[in-house]
């Protein structure tokens, strides 16, 4: 094993990546959501899905207790046959290498309506590949490491909204629960709201290299608690920030309140808050381009991952190309959003299903 | 190896496009709309103020104007008439004429907001006649116009003379239903400009305004700040002359309570309020050094605001504007049922509103 395989992860560097992967651009439109779909003070809801959040990470806590700390890939390797377990590599795979790109993508389309309007789009996610492609020659210790600094970069985009608090009115967030919603309770839009809290699945892939120290499962309940933190302030800022019925019509809440603030020595800070947020999304991004890419070496062995990292990227690419206007992504968001969910809670559930067995056919 | 390559692909591909350079941008200002007359009822007449950058210009700014029914195919127009690409991107201040305000501009004020460039901070006011006539003059005191325009307005907000008005509060206040809009509104005077009081709207209509007289009351009304003096006229039971009174560096709180006993029940709303300030000025008859008078003039002063504040609010109630965001504290004390069962625009007007004043003389000044 070489060095930096050994290397401890400190508890707190696994709870800022926590925070990096769950929160990312959807944080934009959040507020949106949440206003059309749930209504009044929809805030509530998004505490019950950090709690269905920790009950998902308490599944994957099972698998690594019950597999007594084996990797993913070695338990489906030992008890699945070939056959069965290729496909299920490819489709994970495409569906982590998916959510990557699609992330991307959106962050792209943002900076793209704000800033660079007529620059093509491709120039853009290309540029933006390439940090990922970056990150991803290093060991995943590193990685999480990088993250950790990342944070601090995100994290001043939280200290930045203390500026809009004088704006902000409880009065407008009402007395009323759940009402007025354009769309209420449609149980598509709340998957995609739930979307939102995805990304802690990646603690999966990372049991192999932690040691007990790093306390995985402790550092991600306490990245959920953070990420759900931030969701429930920044929606309840938005809420009491513009007005219920405005709050509909805004894309991006999160990103436009950010346009009020003035320094005496800047205006116009929303150009630095989606600056800000390229390093969240390049966490995520990262992250899950480098899980894509432990599935597929577990199909094929690979001497050089860093040409298949950028196959990967490449195919990626190639695969959601025709999927460019706002209500084309949205689509692809939401169907990436819902195939990751059923990866996140799906596959801890078959392998507790094949520890299981085994551990019958041992008895 | 492949770092270096990567990091060198990396600065090859940055910025070379969507540039924007200082020189070659003219940054509207100031954009004044208004509604054109009679055969070109649906269009505007957009006016624009840009910085002149020209050592040798005789003015200090360069003055657009042209007629259209859109926002976007306004600004290219603009554009065909200077040497510099004209972008929004700096703009402060949008000015209506008050013809096009009461005619509504809702669409405008969408427009504005769809569009990223504006920024949420822009500010929007009304004027009292054309903005096209306000900002065509030279102004020679002030030949910037945009700037002496702009910090005007920025410092009668901050004095609590006229609302801060950014294009956020108003869309905001647009959209919610417990709250109508208000702005500032500003008229030309001889070779200045000078405030004119602030404009109330129904909806996105300007339907009339508050005199700058009026204005301190109608602030003591709408909630609760620091600053700023308001000059009373207190008159005397028993003599028939009356006393003035400045009352100064005033802090003022502001409580609505509302009292909704049932659907079917009369509403009575109290809007409480406690100013506490400097007595700076004052020539009645009351001797001000004494616990006793003073006592007395705090009374007098509370009954006189009072008095004010009920006119200023039965003029809302008849021009049936929800200015004051009343709405919302009726909304909060009662039930989503009975909020959605009530049309608040009908009920409005005839709600018995009251204000309740309590006035507290903090010090009379450093000489006696």
């Amino acid at each position: 094993m070489k060095s930096y395989e050994t290397e401890k992860l400190h508890p707190i560097h696994l709870i800022f990546l926590t925070y990096m992967l769950q929160s990312s651009v959807i944080l934009f439109s959040m507020p949106r959501y949440v206003a059309e779909i749930i209504g009044t003070n929809g805030w509530v809801l998004l505490l019950l899905f950090g709690g269905v959040v920790m009950f998902n990470i308490f599944l994957i806590q099972l698998v690594y207790k019950k597999g007594e700390g084996k990797s993913v890939f070695d338990i489906i390797n030992r008890s699945l046959p070939t056959f069965f377990k290729y496909p299920l590599y490819a489709l994970i795979a495409i569906v982590w290498a998916l959510v990557a790109v699609v992330i991307a993508k959106q962050y792209i389309f943002i900076i793209q309506i704000i800033s660079f309007p007529t620059t093509p789009s491709y120039y853009l996610l290309s540029m933006f590949l390439l940090l990922p492609l970056l990150l991803l020659l290093h060991p995943v210790y590193k990685m999480v490491r990088v993250s950790s600094v990342f944070f601090i970069l995100a994290g001043i985009t939280i200290v930045l909204t203390v500026f809009v608090w004088p704006e902000f009115s409880f009065e407008r967030l009402t007395t009323f629960f759940f009402k007025e919603a354009d769309n209420p309770w449609n149980w598509n839009e709340l998957l995609n709201i739930y979307s939102g809290f995805l990304g802690y699945e990646v603690c999966l892939l990372l049991i192999p290299y932690i040691t007990k120290h790093s306390h995985l499962f402790r550092s991600f309940y306490w990245g959920n608690g953070l990420t759900t933190f931030v969701y429930v302030y920044t929606v309840v800022l938005c809420l009491g920030f513009y007005s219920f019925e405005q709050i509909k019509h805004v894309l991006y809440p999160t990103l436009h309140f950010f346009s009020y603030i003035e320094f005496p020595f800047l205006i116009r800070v929303e150009n630095l808050v989606y600056s800000l947020f390229l390093v969240k999304a390049l966490v995520t991004v990262t992250f899950f381009f480098w899980m894509s890419s432990e599935a597929i070496q577990q199909i094929i062995k690979v001497n050089k991952p860093s040409y298949l990292h950028i196959s990967i990227i490449v195919m990626s690419i190639l695969l959601t190309a025709p999927f460019n206007t706002r209500q084309e992504m949205e689509k692809v968001i939401s169907f990436t959003g819902k195939a990751e969910m059923a990866i996140a809670f799906f596959l801890p559930i078959l392998l507790l299903l094949l520890l299981w067995r085994k551990r019958k056919v041992l008895v | 190896m492949r770092k270096y390559l990567s990091f060198l692909i990396m600065g090859l591909m940055m910025g070379c496009s969507d540039q924007h350079i200082v020189e070659d941008v003219g940054f509207v200002q100031v954009l004044g709309l208004d509604q054109m007359k009679e055969e070109e009822e649906d269009k505007f007449l957009v006016s624009a103020i840009v910085p002149q950058i020209e050592p040798d210009a005789e003015n200090e700014r360069e003055f657009l104007t042209t007629v259209s029914d859109s926002d976007k195919e306004a600004m290219l127009s603009l554009s065909r008439q200077s040497n510099r690409e004209i972008e929004n991107g700096q703009l402060r201040n949008v000015l209506f004429g008050k013809e096009a305000a009461e005619n509504g501009i809702a669409e405008q004020i969408k427009t504005m907001n769809r569009d990223p460039i504006f920024g949420t901070r822009v500010k929007v006011s009304i004027v009292n006649g054309q903005a096209y006539k306000l900002l065509s003059e030279p102004y020679t005191q002030h030949p910037q116009v945009s700037v002496y325009l702009d910090a005007l307005i920025e410092k009668e907000s901050k004095l609590h003379m006229t609302p801060e008005t950014r294009l956020h509060q108003f869309t905001r206040d647009l959209f919610e239903d417990g709250i109508d809009p208000i702005a500032p509104i500003i008229k030309m005077g001889d070779d200045k400009i000078a405030l004119d009081g602030i404009a109330l709207f129904n909806d996105d209509k300007y339907v009339d305004k508050i005199d700058p007289v009026d204005a301190r009351i109608f602030f003591f009304l709408h909630g609760s700040f620091s600053a700023g003096s308001v000059h009373l006229t207190l008159e005397e039971k028993e003599k028939k002359e009356s006393a003035q009174l400045l009352f100064d560096s005033i802090r003022n709180k502001r409580k609505v309570v509302v009292t909704a006993n049932g659907p079917n029940d009369d509403m009575k709303i109290d809007v409480e309020i406690h100013i506490k300030g400097a007595l700076l000025e004052y020539n009645g008859p009351l001797d001000i050094t004494k616990n006793k008078d003073l006592k007395t003039l705090e009374k007098q002063l509370a009954k006189s605001v009072e008095k004010r504040a009920k006119e200023v609010i039965e003029t809302l109630q008849a021009k049936q504007v929800d200015s004051l965001g009343l709405g919302k504290k009726v909304r909060n004390s009662i039930s989503y049922k009975e909020w959605s069962g009530l049309d608040w625009q009908e009920v409005y007007p005839n709600i018995d509103i009251q204000p309740h004043v309590k006035a507290e003389i903090n010090d009379i000044g450093v000489y006696s």
